[in-house]
């Protein structure tokens, strides 16, 4: 752990990847504009072709628009696309972004790390991005449709956002592949050849990895609370004070967990890994702590916690270290606990309930009910801080 | 008052369930998302209205203990001082007949945070070692009892991992182990 507490607050004040203050600010002005109705079919139909001629297509057929269901920060829907460059019409997913959500984060900057991943990963193909909202009305992001599902489908009490999912027999089969896949991209050296000019790479052997986030968050909380949270304010001051070096930061998907992968059945093949809004460069300690959080795992018929409902954590955390070859820190696992189970609290307690209150959101009902447990992450930094408490302040 | 509060929300529900539920076409998934997600909000509200009250004076008393007790520990710069004469006062000025709405009192719960968030910018910008120590310590243990509260009020939610160990709503509204002490 870095022992500097000169001021830290001051010097690293500008420490915020330039793209994600501008879409901050964006997300203030879009706030006052609600409140904010789900879309119908027909006005998705006259938005997508608005921006296909926009794109230069001709002879463009939408059809088979259908909303997609789950997802607390975007509206999601299914459509055909017909146009003259086409033989026959082809599926895609438009990805858009409501007035707010429980998170506010960019499709221009998921559009290019989709490009850049493309060959490399399983990740959905890019058709176009209205980074705007020129010609969708809100910032959008149009995908190729893959095949597969994000739960089993034949096992019963499965929620909305995923979260608390179970996969049965399927873990066996998908547990190699969900580690696979995050070691190959902690260790994806493709981003020194790609444009990424969305990004900002912090300095290798430096803290800018944690005070990135760090900063990005306490903003986010600053712009939408709603009311004070001592544990949240404490929080951001710990994190500052404690930030880790990070000796070689890498690409870190961030949302990498239970019902942001779908998979084919009765395979069990992984075939896309979806939700890279929150993708970031960083520390591959802050992947491995969020998928390690409570709230994405799930209770075997033994007793047993298993991460993200796949297997269990010593497991998960033994198996990373052999296949990536990666040593894992202990403190710095924690320090990255305590900042993901943060950022949740702020995801829930600030911009869940602040879209809510606004009606700013396609789901508001969906966002108040995300929001109402944000204790349960205060109470898991209160845990990880008393564990660490001698050098606590 | 007639009819009920409950009364009228689980005519709601009932409504929800046996009449607008099963009127949506199975095709359109996102309606009945929403129609599910309405149900289980009128459950989790039927569990709580009764109760709100109690819930906000709960949490009004404990931050305003919090805030008393980082006004008496805070020790250190100009800003330290000042931030905790500020708490003070305003502790001070607190009525003695607390209002008698969720709103007007929860609005006083947020006046207490803001000055307890000023104390702890303070702390950590010059405030004595000490301090920090005591000032960590006390947050952490106002959290303890807050947290608690706040994860029994919405547990029906199905979110929280560890609903086996929180205690009834009425233990947490009543028992003294969720009253957090200044002392």
């Amino acid at each position: 752990m870095n022992a500097n507490t000169t001021s830290i607050s001051d010097m690293n004040s500008a420490l915020i990847e330039p793209r994600m203050a501008y879409i901050l600010e964006r997300k203030l002005q879009r706030s006052k504009l609600g409140p904010y109705t789900p879309k119908t079919a027909k006005e998705i139909e006259q938005s997508l072709t608005r921006l296909f001629i926009a794109d230069g297509l001709n002879d463009i057929t939408i059809s088979g628009v259908k909303r997609m269901t789950g997802g607390a920060s975007k509206e999601q829907f299914l459509f055909q696309l017909q146009h003259s460059g086409l033989a026959e019409p082809q599926g895609y997913v438009l990805r858009m972004d409501p007035l707010e959500g429980i998170v506010e984060t960019c499709r221009l900057r998921e559009a290019e790390l989709l490009q850049a991943l493309a060959g490399s990963f399983p990740v959905p193909e890019i058709l176009t991005v209205d980074a705007e909202g020129d010609s969708l009305g809100n910032p959008g992001l149009i995908t190729g449709f893959v095949s597969g599902v994000t739960k089993p489908t034949s096992l019963e009490g499965q929620s909305v956002s995923g979260i608390g999912s179970s996969y049965g027999h399927y873990a066996e089969l998908i547990a190699p592949q969900f580690l696979d896949i995050l070691v190959k991209l902690h260790s994806w050296q493709g981003w020194a050849d790609a444009a990424l000019p969305n990004y900002v790479i912090p300095k290798k052997n430096s803290t800018e990895a944690a005070l990135y986030q760090v900063n990005l968050w306490a903003r986010t909380w600053q712009q939408d609370c709603v009311e004070p949270v001592p544990m949240v304010t404490l929080t951001e001051h710990w994190l500052r004070e404690n930030a880790p070096v990070c000796e070689e930061p890498c690409l870190v998907h961030c949302d990498y967990r239970v019902g942001n992968f779908m998979f084919e059945e009765p395979s069990g093949q992984i075939t896309t890994i979806l939700d890279w809004e929150l993708a970031h460069f960083g520390d591959f300690h802050e992947d491995l702590a969020w998928i390690l959080q409570k709230l994405f795992g799930t209770w075997n018929a033994q007793g047993q916690f298993l991460v993200c409902g796949l297997m269990e954590r010593d497991h998960f955390i033994s198996e990373y270290q052999r296949l990536s070859g990666r040593k894992i820190k202990p403190d710095v696992l924690r320090y990255y606990e305590v900042l993901n189970a943060w950022k949740c609290a702020i995801m829930d307690l600030s911009s869940a309930i602040i879209a809510g209150q606004r009606a700013n959101n396609h789901q508001d009902l969906l966002i108040t009910w995300l929001g109402s447990a944000g204790a349960v992450f205060l109470d898991q930094i209160e845990m990880l801080l008393k564990e660490e408490l001698p050098n606590a302040a | 008052m007639l009819p009920d509060i409950s009364n009228r929300i689980r005519n709601l529900s009932k409504a929800l369930e046996t009449v607008i539920i099963p009127a949506i076409p199975a095709d359109n998934s996102f309606a009945a998302e929403q129609a599910a997600l309405m149900l289980g909000h009128l459950k989790m509200l039927d569990q709580q209205w009764d109760f709100a009250y109690l819930y906000e004076k709960g949490s009004f008393d404990n931050m305003l203990a919090l805030a008393s007790k980082l006004s008496q520990l805070a020790e250190g710069g100009g800003e330290s001082q000042i931030a905790a004469v500020q708490t003070r006062s305003l502790i001070a000025a607190q009525p003695d007949m607390l209002p008698l709405t969720v709103n007007a009192i929860n609005e006083l719960t947020i006046a207490l945070g803001k000055a307890v968030d000023k104390l702890i910018a303070a702390a950590y910008k010059d405030g004595s070692s000490a301090f920090k120590t005591a000032m960590l310590s006390s947050i952490l243990d106002y959290n303890h009892i807050q947290s608690a509260r706040e994860r029994t009020w919405f547990k029906a939610n199905n979110l929280d991992p560890d609903v086996r160990d929180l205690p009834s709503m009425e233990e947490m509204l009543n028992s003294e182990k969720y009253c957090y002490s200044a002392a």
